[in-house]
């Protein structure tokens, strides 16, 4: 079980700050949970949260921990028990 | 079909000028507010809107010109300065209701929204979208479509 | 003579009253560009060694640059002076609308020198100058002062850069204001202001700007527009929920200063993130002149005990100030403590610092409700924060000690308060936490003005992700490169927040599309190090060196104790490593003195000159 937390418009897309989401041993990756969320939430979460590959837009930020994942292994980061997935628009503070 | 005019969202212009710094360039090869022939209004802190010549019907800045320097295009509304006319003595600019025509700070004329040929430049750079060129027919159609988007889906 | 410039500096001196017009020295256009580049180079070579800051022998020099009055996206100007808060070089950025105005009036500069005997107000207005009396303004807020100006020279066209009762009472932090509430906040030009009895700069200018290429300069803007909408910081993150956007970030990697420096995020931070704001009191987005980032906000407190306050704002940086450190979770009482700072005109960042101090103080019985005139100074007390800042404002009580600054302050209270201030060379830090930041910690150690933010930007670059922000190698070269470039925005007057779309090459093309001057990156790179070399070597002379480049023991000590960054803290040894590679990059010698040989490299032969003597100190 992995806990993923939203911010900005995903927020209201989801209905909710944050959810748990079930993960197999197998498929452990911020990816897999990438693919249960648009499975679950369809195209408004598909169509703003993804670019016209299906890559995730350069205006979001994907954190593990805390830890931004273009800093571990992007997408295919593994997955523990418990971590805690955050989705937010590209931190610009000033 | 009735004429366009240029239209402002209060809701999403920010009051960044852009409109008149690009306007002053195209028209007069350089950046002035003054030579601009549309102009942001700032009513700190909440309200920004731009305004430029509305193309009345019955335009009083032509009807007030004791020297018959200003006329009215029939199609566009669009009106006409005749430099050689004009005296600025500024009779047009009291008359003008939106102080959409303004007097140019070294020519000595009145100078007033042409809709750059049909293509304005401000609208074009602005990059909130604020600025439009609307007719009159089209705006209530807009709002109305608008109004329901937000209600009904 | 370059185009894209007035090419007249106006100097006023309140002694005497004389007014001066000359022309802008070509080579300084040609040497400086601008903005910061220009203002520094008068500041170092006018102003002598040791002067007292609040005396009438300081400068207040404002500076436009070549892009200020055309439709290249820029800032209002940049205000240089010897800061009174730090006794350093001193200089602050302002948005919106008073530089264009300036400009318009026929100069690029403006140097304001000397003392009024009552209070004045400058009135410039094309080609004439008055000094009018201005002892009715005198008592008046920022806001009321700026009507009242308008209404009384007749011109809503006016703009007027003003002081508030801070900088009347000298507050050391006090800020300069203009248009409805942009600010030139750090450091304390107000009280340099106050200290002239200079309440007001009104301007109303009505000449043309010309550029070198406009026809070109309108088509580069297309192609700009469309790549500052692609971009995700210009096109969507900024203008959407401004600088406010950084809070969640912050707060979940554990960097977010909190409880006066002791944590890294703030319980419930969500309560006053951006998209709160959004919801429930931003009003509508602002922009300064041709910007199309828009990223500033309008907020207006809806219901509640603060009804009715209207802020331009918050910003990151007062969300951490006024809420962060004094671990407020109210975005209502931030608001109305924000628009407190801005009506008494007082920098709101340094302002959240010191009474955050004093909480954490009075949490630890240094001092009580006998010093704070009976105030509760607790932690998550917002109302006493509202208290205190009036204090400040007005130097009342306990406030007289803030007003200080965070550094002065906790020499006067004593018992220890020094170990807990937090401030590098007597600036308190913007809203990054050094040990979660290791990059970002070298940036506001090395920064000119003191622990600034801005002139480095490096800390959103770690924020993003784009580097480690736990590695120390590396940082060193990347804030070599970044502090050059920002000086080079800071000399156009360019925003930060276009960092992601002037690379240096659409930098050189821009030069040369508004002033005509060709010049290469290597050139342009060379302003930027002349700049960051001049800032020091103002600061060096007034006794800043290696000793000054470091955050306070307690960050090299204490781990920040949640989050993402649980357990971080400066290692002093790479912490030494990465300052001294800084040094070796920069040709300054180990005590953080440029040298002798870089410095002429940078055509700053006599400056070399000077530090001769504290070269030589470090051999000893």
């Amino acid at each position: 079980m992995v806990i993923v937390k939203v911010f900005g418009n995903l927020k209201t897309i989801l209905k909710t700050p944050e959810l748990e989401i079930k993960i197999g041993s197998k498929d452990n990756t911020v990816n897999s949970v990438l693919n249960i969320l648009t499975k679950q939430f369809g195209e408004p979460l598909r169509r703003e949260l993804l670019d016209s590959t299906g890559k995730i837009k350069a205006a979001y930020s994907i954190f593990v921990n805390g830890k931004n994942i273009v800093l571990s292994s992007g997408l295919s980061t593994k997955l523990g028990e418990n971590d805690v997935i955050s989705i937010l628009p590209v931190v610009e503070g000033g | 079909m009735s004429r366009k005019v240029i239209v402002c969202s209060n809701e999403k212009c920010t009051g960044c000028g852009t409109c008149e710094l690009i306007c002053s360039a195209t028209k007069e090869k350089s950046f002035s507010p003054l030579t601009s022939r549309i102009r942001p209004v700032r009513i700190e802190p909440f309200i920004d809107v731009a305004v430029a010549c509305r193309f009345c019907e019955d335009p009083h800045c032509v009807a007030s010109c004791p020297r018959k320097a200003l006329r009215q295009n029939e199609k566009t509304g669009i009106i006409v300065v005749d430099e050689a006319k004009c005296d600025a003595c500024g009779w047009c600019i009291e008359a003008c209701e939106f102080g959409a025509i303004t007097l140019h700070p070294s020519k000595k004329t009145v100078i007033s929204c042409d809709l750059c040929d049909g293509k304005p430049l401000c609208v074009e750079f602005c990059t909130r979208k604020a600025l439009d060129v609307f007719t009159l027919d089209a705006l209530p159609t807009k709002a109305r479509k608008s109004v329901v988007e937000k209600l009904f889906t | 003579m370059p185009t894209a410039y007035a090419n007249r500096i106006l100097r006023i001196n309140l002694s005497n009253g004389n007014v001066t017009k000359k022309p802008l020295p070509e080579g300084l256009t040609k040497q400086w560009l601008g903005g910061k580049g220009i203002g520094t180079w008068l500041l170092y070579n006018e102003l002598k060694l040791g002067i007292n800051p609040l005396s009438p022998e300081n400068e207040l020099i404002f500076a436009t640059g070549p892009a200020t009055g055309t439709i290249v996206p820029h800032k209002g100007f940049i205000l240089c002076y010897k800061s009174p808060l730090t006794s350093i070089y001193g200089s602050s950025s302002c948005g919106g609308f008073f530089g264009d105005e300036l400009k318009r009036a026929g100069y690029d500069v403006l140097i304001v020198e000397g003392r009024a005997e009552k209070p004045a107000c400058i009135w410039i207005n094309d080609e004439e100058t008055q000094i009018k009396n201005a002892e009715h303004l005198w008592g008046k807020d920022a806001f009321e002062t700026n009507d009242i100006v308008k209404e009384e020279l007749g011109d809503e066209e006016i703009k007027v850069a003003r002081i508030g009762v801070a900088g009347e009472k000298l507050v050391k932090f006090a800020s300069v204001t203009t248009d409805y509430s942009r600010v030139a906040g750090r450091c304390g030009p107000g009280a340099v202001m106050g200290s002239k009895n200079l309440k007001a700069i009104a301007v109303r200018g009505t000449k043309t700007i010309e550029v070198a290429k406009l026809d070109e300069l309108i088509e580069f803007m297309r192609q700009f527009l469309e790549m500052v909408k692609k971009t995700p910081s210009t096109g969507t993150s900024y203008p959407t929920w401004g600088t406010p956007g950084g809070v969640n970030g912050a707060n979940l990697m554990g960097v977010f200063p909190t409880r006066y420096w002791h944590k890294g995020t703030l319980q419930d931070f969500e309560k006053i993130n951006a998209e709160t704001m959004r919801r429930r009191i931003v009003i509508k987005d602002k922009a300064c002149y041709s910007c199309p980032v828009n990223c500033s906000k309008i907020s207006k407190v809806g219901e509640g005990p603060y009804v009715g306050a209207i802020l331009e704002g918050p910003d990151y940086e007062t969300l951490y100030s006024l809420g962060g450190l004094p671990e407020i979770n109210d975005i209502d009482a931030i608001v109305a403590a924000h628009e407190l700072c801005d009506k008494l005109g007082m920098d709101a960042m340094t302002a959240g610092n010191v009474v955050a101090f004093a909480m954490d103080c009075y949490d630890k019985h240094i001092i009580t409700n006998k010093d704070t005139d009976g105030i509760e100074l607790t932690y998550g007390n917002q109302e006493a924060l509202v208290q205190m800042i009036e204090k400040i404002g007005e130097r009342i009580g306990f406030g007289d000690i803030l007003a200080e600054g965070v550094k002065e302050a906790a020499k006067r209270i004593g018992k220890g308060a020094d170990y807990l201030a937090v401030h590098i060379k007597g600036l308190e830090p913007a809203g990054y936490d050094g040990r979660g930041l290791k990059g970002a910690a070298l940036a506001f150690a090395l920064a000119d003005r003191g622990a600034d933010h801005l002139t480095g930007s490096v800390y959103t670059y770690e924020m993003r992700g784009d580097i480690d922000r736990l590695a120390y190698e590396g940082k060193a070269a990347f804030l070599k490169d970044c502090e050059e470039r920002f000086a080079v925005f800071d000399s156009m007057v360019f925003c930060r927040f276009l960092r992601d779309v002037y690379p240096w090459n659409t930098l050189t093309k821009v030069v040369q599309l508004l002033t005509g001057l060709e010049m290469s990156e290597n050139e342009l790179q060379i302003i930027g190090e002349g700049i960051v070399n001049l800032a020091r070597a103002f600061s060096a002379r007034e006794g800043i060196s290696r000793k000054d480049d470091y955050w306070p023991e307690r960050f090299f000590k204490e781990p920040l104790p949640d989050a993402a960054s649980k357990g971080m803290m400066l290692d002093r040894e790479k912490y030494d490593a990465m300052l001294n590679e800084y040094y070796a990059l920069r040709g300054w010698n180990e005590n953080g003195i440029p040298s002798a040989e870089r410095l002429e490299r940078l055509r700053l032969g006599h400056v070399a000159n000077h530090l001769k003597d504290l070269n030589q100190k470090v051999e000893s």
